[in-house]
């Protein structure tokens, strides 16, 4: 989808109701719980509604509606580890996607974004470095050290 | 490289998620429910600005249509001026297929003998007999054609004698 200078209500609908599962899922990555990660995406949107007569239209609109979901999810994280302490949820039972995603979860905070959009949200590096405000080369380098980090521990944990 | 990618893909959470598209709009302050009434209240300002505001004129015009003080159609007036050049009064008319709507407004007294109008060929078109000021009336035209013609004029015959003024086409009165 290609939003002209200045998105419509309809435009950011229609990214919202087609990419829901997607922003949901790596809003919740980003933040302790399901829950809160739906609450960062309906407030990403609802500022990308407000706001959606600034969007220039010389960039990719996924990005400019990623950007706003990744940094409602970080601000709301900020907030609730300034507020009280993180405490993982209890698990009864460990499995091999557990353990995977607490070590996508020790990896260091850019990394983990991006494999976050790049696996979770299916994102090409154009849009993960629109999204991100970083470089594409900045991105194939940290997708490549996650993938390392990612590795080597799961070789350490299986050992 | 692949390998770690299927992992991590596989590890995606993938239970169901529900959009709300009404929150969305609630948190931003800009509900559906708000938005409809805005909508209903810009379109009901709009058809009060048509209405009722004299420089888009459509008020005035229906303001006149309901009230009866004008007519649609072809807007007539003439001046009725004696021989002696003063005047005696004024016909304002509104031409229709088959029909003359029409008024007459009386100077220097308050009733006239008769009042007619004069196509210069086939029968004149009686308006009243006596007539008074301020009094309206419908003429009914039949198939006469060109009413306003330079030939077609209004006699108003008065104790002073006979006024007259050609009929013609009057401009528009500007509103606003």
């Amino acid at each position: 989808m290609r939003f002209e200078r200045g998105a419509s209500l309809g435009d950011i609908e229609a990214v919202y109701r087609t990419r829901f599962a997607e922003f949901c899922s790596v809003a919740a990555a980003i933040l302790p719980d399901r829950e809160a990660g739906r609450d960062a995406v309906q407030d990403a949107f609802a500022e990308a509604v407000r706001n959606r007569r600034a969007f220039r239209g010389d960039g990719s609109p996924d990005a400019w509606l990623w950007r706003m979901v990744v940094n409602s999810a970080l601000d709301g994280r900020r907030k609730r580890w300034t507020s009280e302490p993180h405490e993982p949820e209890p698990t009864t039972h460990v499995t091999d996607d557990d353990e995977l995603r607490a070590v996508i979860q020790q990896l260091p905070e850019r990394q983990r974004l991006v494999v976050f959009l790049r696996y979770w949200a299916d994102l090409d590096y154009a849009s993960i470095a629109d999204a991100l405000a970083i470089a594409p080369g900045t991105v194939a380098a940290a997708l490549h050290a996650a993938h390392g980090s990612i590795r080597n521990s799961l070789q350490e944990v299986r050992t | 490289v692949t390998e770690v990618a299927t992992m991590i893909r596989s590890c995606a959470d993938t239970s169901e998620w529900n959009p709300d598209w009404d929150d969305v709009l609630r948190r931003a302050g800009q509900s559906r429910v708000l938005s409809r009434r805005i909508a209903a209240i810009a379109v009901v300002a709009a058809a009060g600005a048509v209405l009722l505001l004299p420089g888009i004129g459509v008020g005035g015009r229906l303001k006149d249509l309901i009230a009866g003080t004008s007519r649609p159609g072809i807007a007539l007036h003439t001046d009725l001026v004696l021989r002696n050049g003063s005047r005696a009064g004024t016909l304002s008319a509104s031409l229709v297929p088959g029909k003359l709507y029409w008024a007459l407004a009386l100077e220097g007294a308050r009733s006239a003998r008769s009042a007619r109008v004069v196509l210069g060929y086939g029968t004149p078109v009686a308006l009243c007999a006596p007539c008074r000021d301020g009094q309206r009336g419908t003429a009914r035209t039949g198939r006469r054609p060109i009413w306003f013609g330079p030939r077609a004029r209004v006699v108003l015959e008065t104790k002073f004698g006979p006024a007259e003024g050609p009929l013609r086409i009057s401009r528009p009165p500007r509103r606003g």
